[in-house]
């Protein structure tokens, strides 16, 4: 197992250095200069801007160019240590690191998708189960349809129209903000209010996953020999289904993971947007309207490693959790 | 017949049995693959609904122009005198703030986003199939260098790469239709490969080689049918999650710019009155049409599984 894990690793890298190229080259492709944007005010000589471009390692081949952004520059003569090492330069706006500005909105984004994961993977799960378990009576087809509308609602509208209801015509939560703007000392209840309309309309993509999930994998473990067994024992319904079925039908839903925090980091940009969550996701949308082509850049590479820890995590938690499965 | 029948030997009858069940057969031995998957989906009554909704606000989106003059509407015609206004006989779902009809920029919005989706997930298919099929095809070397291309494709957030495309270079509709399929045929490539690696096991694609067949031959003419069904499925997909990709797009004010009216940047502006009572239907109406429009294309994709590969069906 542990050369299967090890083998898994390594795949990743040629895929995160293709990640570095594809964004590297579209940012090559796009119209105006750096130098231009960062020097944007009267006093500058064309000598400054040469200067600047030297200093920036702007003056230099593409490829020469792609190896130090990525690596750091092994001459000297610029300061850039290289994503390797995790520089990912200076917003072109505020001027300061990218990797600090991502540092201090990462737990804004972290706790808004804890609680959605929690939320739907609660709901979801739980929905499947009783899905399968009922099968085909009206409480199967209730859920089954809800999470097909829950599949083609777009979340953005569901946010408006949950702000609309609860915020502007009810009065019962906040329109949007991590935290109130005109309290000193929020309590843990302003923390949840502000949590719960942000962190459902997020989970409930995933109900929807999950359930359809749930469900078939529940129904599969439903049939075995050993479910039969344990009825046949005299164990209580809730125990068979809690302890028997639902263990065995988990196994499977860890593949799931992957494409999940694919959907998670994705929804986060939209959602973040409409509920003014001050996360990563915001922070992008904000940089790709003001241009701010550095933290564009780092989102999107930090967004694909994510997303490749994600699969990565997947592949090796399934070999974990199912002994059945041999790779090597 | 049977009275005629009965007066002959045992063993004629039996003959004569045996010819009626042929008889039978006659009928379902000419229905093709695809006849018999179109009879299924005409049975399958939520499918069948899912394609008249469909259908409907298709026509009434190509026939925008015809249906809107007959109204007395222009999509395009402001009238700040007239801004904000609720549903009336005039105005069947209200106003914007531009006093424009809303119900004749829906239709008008509708064609727009249904063709990016359409076209997008056709441009997807094409790609992918193509690539997908060259994957298998020349295996080795080839096979590694677009499995690596897939892998890093699809592990960029797609919103991430099209917030970034799209900002850069300010979009047109036709393009932003080229980005979609750019960005989402390695799905489809890796589907259409792993498909050809599984039938090229099996024991017709040998009996093929052995009769002679080229693999060129082979190639298109026993396993490209089999991949097809397992292609469409996906299609139906990929329209619902285009479309949506697009209103999100459009939303954060990224994707088709106003005055081109789509389901998505009608959403954006009217979100800025979410706090007026009196701008309710033009929030309601944009994403019902989303909804609905994806949602038809989601249970359409269902009903195709079913239809075309039955033994997906849990």
């Amino acid at each position: 197992m542990t050369t299967y894990i090890i083998r898994r690793i390594l795949q990743a890298i040629p895929t995160i250095i293709g990640v570095t190229i594809i964004t590297f080259i579209i940012i090559q492709l796009a119209p105006g200069d750096p130098v231009q944007i960062l020097t944007f005010q009267p006093g500058m000589t064309s000598e400054d801007r040469e200067r600047l471009r030297h200093e920036l390692c702007l003056d230099r081949p593409v490829v020469s160019q792609y190896l130090i952004w990525v690596f750091g520059d092994w001459t000297g003569e610029c300061e850039q240590k290289g994503l390797v090492r995790g520089d990912f330069g200076e917003s072109f706006r505020s001027r300061r690191p990218v990797l600090q500005m991502f540092m201090e909105r990462i737990p804004a984004t972290l706790q808004l998708t804890t609680f959605a994961f929690l939320i739907g993977g609660f709901i979801g799960l739980l929905l499947g189960i009783i899905s399968a378990v009922y099968r085909g009576l009206a409480i199967d087809n209730v859920s089954r349809f809800f999470s097909v509308v829950f599949d083609a609602l777009p979340p953005f509208w569901f946010g408006i129209l949950l702000i609309m209801f609860f915020s502007v015509q009810l009065g019962w939560l906040p329109v949007g903000g991590r935290l109130p703007i005109n309290v000193d000392e929020p309590t843990i209840i302003d923390r949840i209010r502000h949590l719960i309309m942000p962190s459902i309309v997020l989970g409930v993509s995933w109900i929807a996953l999950m359930s359809r999930y749930m469900r078939a994998e529940t129904l599969e473990v439903i049939n075995q020999d050993y479910i039969r067994t344990a009825h046949a024992k005299g164990l209580r319904r809730t125990t068979v289904y809690l302890k028997h079925v639902a263990r065995n039908a988990l196994i499977p839903i860890v593949t799931i993971l992957g494409p999940a925090i694919t959907a998670l980091v994705g929804g986060a940009v939209i959602i973040e947007r409409i509920f003014s969550w001050p996360g990563i996701g915001r922070m992008t949308v904000d940089a790709v309207s003001q241009r701010d082509i550095p933290v564009v850049m780092a989102s999107t590479i930090i967004g694909a490693i994510l997303v490749i820890l994600g699969n990565l995590l997947s592949d090796i938690l399934l070999v974990i959790v199912d002994p059945r499965i041999r790779f090597d | 017949m049977t009275e005629s029948r009965t007066n002959k030997p045992a063993s004629l009858n039996a003959a004569l049995a045996y010819d009626d069940q042929f008889e039978d057969m006659e009928d379902s031995k000419s229905f093709s693959f695809w006849r018999v998957a179109f009879n299924r989906i005409l049975k399958d009554r939520l499918t069948m609904v899912a394609i008249t909704i469909l259908s409907i606000i298709l026509v009434a989106s190509l026939m925008a122009e015809v249906i809107n003059s007959s109204l007395g509407v222009d999509p395009f015609d402001t009238n700040l005198l007239e801004s904000l206004e609720p549903p009336s006989r005039t105005h069947l779902l209200g106003t914007d703030t531009l006093g424009q009809d809303q119900f004749a920029r829906l239709l008008v919005a509708g064609r727009i986003s249904m063709a990016i989706s359409f076209f997008g997930s056709v441009f997807t298919l094409v790609i992918g199939i193509t690539i997908g099929m060259m994957a298998a095809f020349f295996g080795g070397i080839v096979d590694d260098i677009i499995m690596w291309v897939i892998n890093t494709l699809s592990s960029i957030p797609a919103l991430f790469l099209l917030l970034i495309v799209g900002a850069i270079f300010q979009i047109s509709p036709f393009w932003l239709t080229v980005l979609f399929a750019i960005l989402g045929w390695p799905f489809i490539a890796r589907l259409v490969r792993s498909n050809v690696y599984s039938i090229r096991e099996r024991e017709y694609i040998l009996a093929s080689i052995a009769l002679g067949g080229s693999s060129f031959y082979t190639m298109f003419r026993h396993i490209m049918p089999n991949v097809i069904p397992i292609v469409i499925i996906a299609t139906a997909r990929t329209v619902g999650n285009l479309m949506l990709a697009e209103a999100g797009l459009s939303f954060l004010g990224f994707g088709v710019q106003p005055p081109t009216p789509t389901w998505g940047n009608m959403l954006t502006e009217a979100q800025q009155y979410i706090v007026r009572s009196d701008a309710r239907h033009l929030i309601v109406a944009p994403g019902v049409m989303i909804t609905i429009t994806v949602l038809c294309m989601f249970i359409i994709g269902d009903g195709l599984r079913d239809a075309l590969d039955p033994r997906l069906k849990k």
